[in-house]
């Protein structure tokens, strides 16, 4: 485990990100990086869909773990060579292997926080959180580790011309992929109210957009009462 | 267990030790400056990117199949090869008739560039495109995915072209300059709306969201 899992690169991929950025993009080590940075993801995705899974408990809590590495690692198969060709466009042509081991790298520093959300949403989870509160727990957690690996990013990009547009055209793809992935890959709390256990829905729900909305509504009471387990 | 322990010191030396840059698919695509470029490094530049822009209408394809891969593949790159085959010649008349001093060796280098940066973003959008084409149950989300992805790679293209054009033109006369202020913007509009017709025309899946 110590082999695989480098626990220095860890330190410094949250303490100084624009070093480990560095090395990605002079292709410094980036095999043993990449190694270390999957196996992350993978920790950190399992553990923070199985404190989401745990809202409903039982089976929910292992197809939680088993779906959120899918839609993390997922969303960086599919981005990847979109962040390649928007990067090579705007005067940074890096090889391909520079750009997984960012791309990595930046998915570890996502895991990394998600790993540090995982006891706070399952205090949230256990204290008896609605429904609604609890998935908009999960999605400020996501949301706080997207914005820490985007910090890693912004120092890979460096410094030149087409920063900005690179990096608003990469959030957008992110996101938009993202989105859909685990959209498609949803119930990751349970549904409510509903006693069986499923893995994936079929339901048409309206869209994650939708959803998020709905919940910040019946969150601060303007509209239906929480829903039950 | 021996393989590792043998295998990962050798790559980081080897990585470390060669100083010299490491040169990309797209770094080869899409380097202006080399020795051999002329009109057979413009023609295979514009043929990788022609060929790169297919596999994003094939994909488009996807949520039909068979012969539908075809079919958009080939309306994109459609779309695509109107601007080098149509547009482009009427530029370079009007840029002739104006006196602007741009040859024909300049304006073939920053089409090429423009049409690879174009496929080359079309193919890089392409996996994330085919995501939603094949699990969205909406076609309007499609639509707007591909039409999308069409109108960046496009606008990403214009850029290209409109950048590699004002190197040559920095040391023009003031008048050659004031044609470019009206001709350059003039040309894109024509380009963006010529290329769009030809994929509307061409790509089904467009037009299905709209039904």
């Amino acid at each position: 485990m110590t082999a695989l899992l480098d626990v220095s690169l860890m330190s410094r991929i949250l303490r100084s990100p624009g070093e480990v950025a560095a090395d990605c993009r002079d292709d410094r080590g980036t095999s043993g990086i990449a190694r270390s940075a999957l196996l992350v993801i993978l920790l950190g995705s399992v553990l923070f869909g199985a404190a989401v899974g745990s809202w409903h408990g039982g089976a929910q809590i292992f197809y939680g773990g088993a779906k959120l590495p899918v839609v993390t690692i997922g969303t960086l198969v599919l981005c990847a060579p979109a962040f390649y060709a928007v990067s090579a466009v705007f005067d940074r042509p890096w090889p391909a292997r520079s750009v997984l081991a960012l791309m990595l790298v930046a998915g570890a520093r996502f895991s990394l926080v998600l790993l540090a959300a995982t006891p706070a949403i399952w205090l949230t989870i256990n204290l008896g959180a609605s429904y609604d509160a609890s998935k908009l727990t999960a999605a400020l957690g996501y949301a706080l580790a997207g914005f820490a690996a985007l910090s890693l990013l912004v120092r890979g990009l460096g410094d030149g011309p087409g920063k900005h547009a690179t990096l608003a055209l990469f959030i957008g793809i992110f996101l938009l992929v993202g989105a859909q992935t685990s959209w498609m890959l949803r119930p990751y709390l349970g549904t409510p109210g509903q006693k069986e256990i499923v893995l994936f829905t079929r339901e048409r729900e309206g869209g994650l957009v939708y959803q998020l909305s709905k919940s910040l509504g019946n969150v601060a009471g303007c509209s239906r009462p929480a829903a039950s387990r | 267990m021996n393989a590792d322990s043998v295998t990962i010191p050798q790559v980081t030396p080897a990585t470390d030790a060669e100083e010299e840059r490491f040169e990309s698919f797209a770094d080869r695509l899409l380097r202006p400056d080399r020795e051999r470029d002329a009109w057979s490094e413009d023609g295979r530049r514009l043929a990788t990117g022609l060929g790169l822009a297919a596999t994003f209408g094939a994909t488009l394809g996807l949520r039909s199949g068979g012969a539908a891969l075809l079919m958009h593949a080939a309306g994109v790159t459609a779309g695509v090869l109107t601007v080098p085959a149509v547009a482009v010649p009427a530029f370079a008349i009007v840029l002739a008739l104006a006196d602007v001093p741009v040859d024909a060796q300049a304006l073939g280098r920053a089409t090429s560039r423009a049409v690879a940066k174009a496929g080359l973003v079309l193919a890089g959008l392409a996996p994330a495109a085919a995501l939603y084409v094949v699990t969205v149950e909406d076609a309007i989300t499609v639509t707007c995915v591909g039409f999308g992805a069409l109108v960046l790679a496009g606008a990403l293209a214009a850029r290209s072209f409109d950048m590699d054009l004002r190197g040559p033109l920095a040391a023009a006369p003031a008048r050659a300059q004031t044609v470019m202020v009206v001709a350059m913007p003039a040309f894109l509009a024509f380009t963006a709306t010529l290329a769009l017709r030809v994929w509307w025309l061409t790509l089904p899946i467009l037009a299905a969201g709209t039904r």
